[in-house]
């Protein structure tokens, strides 16, 4: 059993101290494996965002028999971790277009750059936290799918739902968040 | 209208199965009749829901992480909080500095200098903003301000500073060629921006020529010290990560820098560490090179270069511009002389003014930037200056020279010893009244602010001197009780040297106490950090504020030990371990840092993985198989295959890493060390008895919770009563014992590097770890403990 499947494990138990320590481990291994990453690749080189969160789990759960519920845990730790990464990332995007696209190559100062699910991950982010205040759920279904990248079956088996509820939720927070993105562009659409 | 609950989310789900627009419309009215906010809210999703074509598309497709190189992204037109880069004008090793406007509350041009490398940018700003008060105070025609400090969208910390037009100051000497004397002048002023600022606080650090800019006003040069605050916030110090990661772009810091600020441990830096910076700028604007030639330090290694801060004496400028050869007449020309000339001017004073500046233990520096002012002023009046022991003949010399035309050698004698008699008590008599008023008018208040803002060691330090002028003070003599309290200290075995300073003054100098036992000293309020020294001993650094006892431990070579006294330990139940009962732990001793990798190697070298003893009865389980230790050992490889750490390579640790704690080591590793040294781990008890949990609060804000990674043993000054470094971040370390009866689990306590730092008074355990990789055991290493 490894650092995190015990962790997963005091989760379950209800050790609320737990959920503290998963998110950091997550996060940090995402950025290590992203680093490590960089050390023996070209710049330029691209790599599955999925597949990086899912090697992170291979690293640290592999293969111990951890129910479902456990690696739900693990994930929503993954998911918000990535999440964090791609908006980060973007900010650093962001401001590059403003400097006028002047980039420096620095070989020292490699950053790992993302491309997310949207253009805009920056409103994308903003506005999954205001869902999450009214449909945490569903906003959970979003980042499970879009930065763990959980195929919608998984997320629907994790979350206890079926397939076709997942989908109805996956069109809603779509909606939803294609009209608060707008309605923060547009404030007097009317 | 429908009974039952609404929920938006399945009406819109409904309503979006119905794809004739007119069903659509009959489900609607259906559904949610004169409910007219449900049914806005639906068709306003809806609307948005066709507008969401390709938005969000399935993850599989789409998201993939590119390498690339994306460092300096800031430059002209970028907004940065309030201000608007315009146009670059300068670069250093550490930061780009632009020129920059700022729209509000005032329009005015600023420079923005934005620090290029990954510093944490929280502790970099907390530590600007624990200058700012100070910094604000500052108001001297010789420095320039800084304004602001903050963060970029990019987490990147930056400093705005007044805008200054000009060139560094010996750019400004050479291109003008100066001469010696107006050289100096320049110099006095710099001193006296100095002198403000030491006496407003604060230390500049990084005094250095790119740092001493020269304007002109009316036609007068007027040099400007820049940067005051940023050196201190950015926490420039000599230590092997600036010096090699960044050696290439500060090349020239490591000249300017004092030996106590090269120190590793280099924590302990004063004001008189800025007198050494601008005796070597004094050095530099006198020789044309600095006192070690930067061609001298690029070329040495880390160890080096402190080596040769610390203890070679450089040569005087007179011998200095002697073995310049050809560059001699070069640097002569360029201050309008001779290079014979030059060499005469320099030998004798301005020799030992320099030297004063350079003087490796800085009590025998000039005391304030003031004095060496004074003392190069006295130079240029021809009159004798302290720096030079004071014999009757080098004064008389003095004196003839300044009155040569017209004293006769007969009256010299007679003259001199009556004006200086004189000269002496009226100096006297005006600076005791002068002292009597600062006293009063201008301390006490000072030290009553302090004691408000429970800065006690500054209020302590301002008391002491007042009343040596003010003895009988109401108002100092009430003051007292609130600025300190008694402490006695013993040591075993007595005769040790004891200093101490404020718990946050972890920059200010030592002050000596005294040797010990000492008894009922009075001290500063608050917690106070001890440093505790006797030769052959462990040098015994701690956190108290109350009296105390240390028992110092002799030596060792297999690592530095602290005692630790018994103690019984009430255990409560918690969620995790339904124990309950009371835990006798005895005295024993722990080491004062992690085990250090140069410490792990002596085990590798000595054939630790290869010697069965260390690992005897150690039952080495992977996947529920019992491997035989041949197997097990197998395991044990780092990233090259060769037996040791996880992070290392080759059978040895990173280059210039041999103060860096062992990590990737797995529990069993640390119990094979452990025998290796002679010695065990640590228990749970042990090991938290140790760490004065209840002190975390003091141990976890000077610990290494950074997400740098792990730092040198003894870098980050998180110690509690007892005196152990890193117990809290760095590195986890491995205990003794197991969770529960399958042994698989074992503590590793601590926190590290990169966690929250919540972790010192969290058990966590960690799986004892054949797989070390898959186990976390990159943040774990090792202490040991030992019996007395």
């Amino acid at each position: 059993m490894s650092d995190v499947t015990r962790i997963l494990n005091a989760i379950e138990r209800g050790d609320a101290r737990a959920t503290d320590e998963l998110l950091p481990l997550v996060y940090d291994e995402l950025r290590l494996l992203a680093a490590k990453k960089l050390s023996h690749e070209r710049p330029g080189q691209t790599l599955q965002a999925t597949a990086l969160v899912h090697e992170v789990y291979m690293r640290l759960i592999g293969d111990d028999s951890t129910g479902w519920d456990n690696r739900g845990h693990f994930f929503a730790a993954a998911a918000e971790a990535m999440r964090r990464i791609l908006v980060e990332h973007a900010r650093r995007k962001k401001s590059r277009k403003r400097g006028g696209g002047r980039a420096r190559v620095n070989l020292d100062e490699l950053t790992l750059s993302i491309t997310g699910p949207s253009e805009d991950i920056i409103a994308v982010s903003e506005a999954l936290d205001k869902l999450a205040t009214t449909e945490p759920a569903v906003a959970d279904l979003v980042k499970l799918h879009y930065f763990s990248g959980l195929t919608l079956d998984q997320v629907a088996q994790l979350q206890g739902i079926g397939r076709r509820t997942a989908v109805k939720h996956l069109a809603y927070a779509r909606a939803w968040l294609r009209r608060e993105i707008d309605g923060a562009n547009t404030p007097h659409s009317g | 209208m429908k009974p039952g609950p609404v929920d938006v989310k399945s009406v819109f789900a409904k309503a979006l199965e119905k794809t004739d627009a007119r069903e659509r419309a009959i489900y609607l009215d259906d559904t949610c009749g004169q409910d007219t906010p449900l049914r806005s809210e639906v068709e306003s999703l809806l609307m948005a829901y066709n507008r969401a074509d390709g938005f969000l598309p399935s993850p599989d497709l789409d998201p993939a992480v590119t390498l690339d190189s994306a460092a300096m992204i800031e430059g002209p037109g970028t907004v940065i909080g309030r201000y608007r880069l315009l146009e670059q004008i300068g670069e250093g090793g550490m930061a780009v500095v632009y020129m920059a406007e700022q729209t509000e509350p005032i329009r005015r041009k600023v420079a923005l200098k934005l620090i290029k490398l990954g510093m944490d940018t929280r502790q970099v700003i907390a530590r600007f903003e624990a200058e700012r008060q100070a910094l604000a105070l500052l108001d001297h025609p010789n420095i320039a301000k800084v304004f602001d400090a903050g963060a970029t969208e990019t987490g990147r910390p930056y400093f705005v500073m007044e805008l200054v037009h000009g060139m560094s100051i010996t750019e400004y000497c050479d291109t003008n060629r100066l001469d010696t004397h107006r050289r100096l002048a320049l110099l006095v002023q710099v001193c006296s921006a100095v002198q403000h600022a030491h006496q407003k606080g604060i230390i500049h650090r990084d005094i250095k020529p790119s740092n001493v800019m020269v304007t002109m006003h009316d036609d007068r040069p007027v040099p400007r010290v820049i940067d005051f605050g940023i050196a201190k916030a950015t926490n420039q110090r000599l230590t092997e990560k600036t010096l090699f990661t960044r050696y290439a772009q500060m090349i020239g810091t490591p000249a300017y820098m004092s030996p106590e600020q090269a120190q590793m441990s280099g924590l302990d830096v004063d004001t008189r560490t800025d007198i050494y910076s601008l005796g070597v700028l004094l050095y530099e604007l006198l020789t044309g090179t600095t006192p070690f030639a930067p061609r001298t330090l690029e070329g040495a290694g880390y160890a080096e270069i402190e080596r040769i801060i610390r203890e070679t004496d450089p040569p005087r400028p007179s011998t200095r511009v002697r073995r310049l050869g050809q560059d001699l007449l070069n640097v002569a020309q360029g201050r309008q002389t001779s290079g014979e000339a030059l060499q005469k001017l320099l030998k004798s004073d301005l020799d030992w003014i320099v030297m004063k500046c350079l003087e490796k233990d800085r009590t025998r520096r000039y005391e304030t930037a003031h004095g060496l002012a004074q003392d190069i002023e006295r130079y240029l009046r021809d009159e004798p200056i302290l720096a030079r022991s004071p014999s009757i003949v080098y004064r008389l010399g003095k004196f003839t020279r300044r009155h040569r035309s017209r004293m006769a050698v007969a009256g010299v004698v007679a003259v001199l010893l009556i004006g200086l008699a004189a000269a002496i008590t009226m100096y006297r008599r005006s600076a005791k009244a002068g002292r009597v008023q600062w006293a009063k008018g201008q301390a006490v208040p000072e030290i009553a602010h302090f004691v408000d803002q429970q800065r006690y060691s500054e209020a302590f330090a301002l008391a002491k001197r007042a009343e040596k002028y003010i003895p009988d003070d109401p108002t100092l003599a009430a003051l007292w009780p609130h600025i300190c309290r008694d402490y006695s200290i013993t040591t075993r075995p007595s005769g040790a040297d004891v200093f101490y300073r404020g718990y946050d003054a972890v920059d200010a100098r030592w002050e000596y106490l005294g040797r010990s036992p000492l008894d009922q000293i009075t001290l500063p309020q608050g917690p106070l950090r001890w440093r505790i020294e006797r030769d052959g001993f462990v040098a015994h650094e701690c956190v108290v504020q109350r009296s105390f006892e240390v028992r110092l431990q002799p030596q060792d070579s297999t690592g530095e030990m602290v005692w630790i006294g018994p103690w019984q330990k009430v255990e409560l139940p918690s969620s995790a371990q339904a124990q309950n009962g009371t835990v006798d732990i005895p005295e024993h001793l722990i080491n004062k840092y992690e085990i250090t990798n140069e410490q792990f190697q002596a085990f590798v070298d000595a054939g630790g993985y290869t010697n069965a003893n260390y690992w005897e009865g150690l039952d080495f389980i992977k996947e529920g198989r019992q491997l035989s230790w041949q197997e097990a050992m197998a395991e044990f490889e780092d990233q090259t295959g060769q037996p040791g750490p996880a992070m290392w390579e080759n059978g040895t640790y990173p280059q210039r890493r041999e103060r860096y704690p062992v990590s990737g080591v797995s529990w069993f590793e640390a119990m094979a060390y452990a025998r290796f040294a002679g010695k065990s781990l640590p228990t749970v008890y042990d090991w938290e008895r140790a760490a004065c949990l209840e002190e975390s609060f003091v141990i976890v804000p000077f610990s290494n919770f950074t997400p740098d990674g792990t730092a040198p043993v003894g870098s980050h000054p998180g110690v509690g009563r007892t005196g152990l470094f890193d117990m809290a971040g760095n590195v986890r370390e491995w205990c003794f014992n197991a969770t529960d009866d399958s042994g698989e689990l074992r503590y590793c306590l601590g926190g590290s590097w990169g966690s929250r730092p919540i972790c010192l008074d969290t058990r966590i355990a960690v799986h004892r770890g054949i797989a070390r990789r898959r186990t976390g055991s990159a943040v774990c290493g090792i202490r040991t403990r030992a019996n007395p």
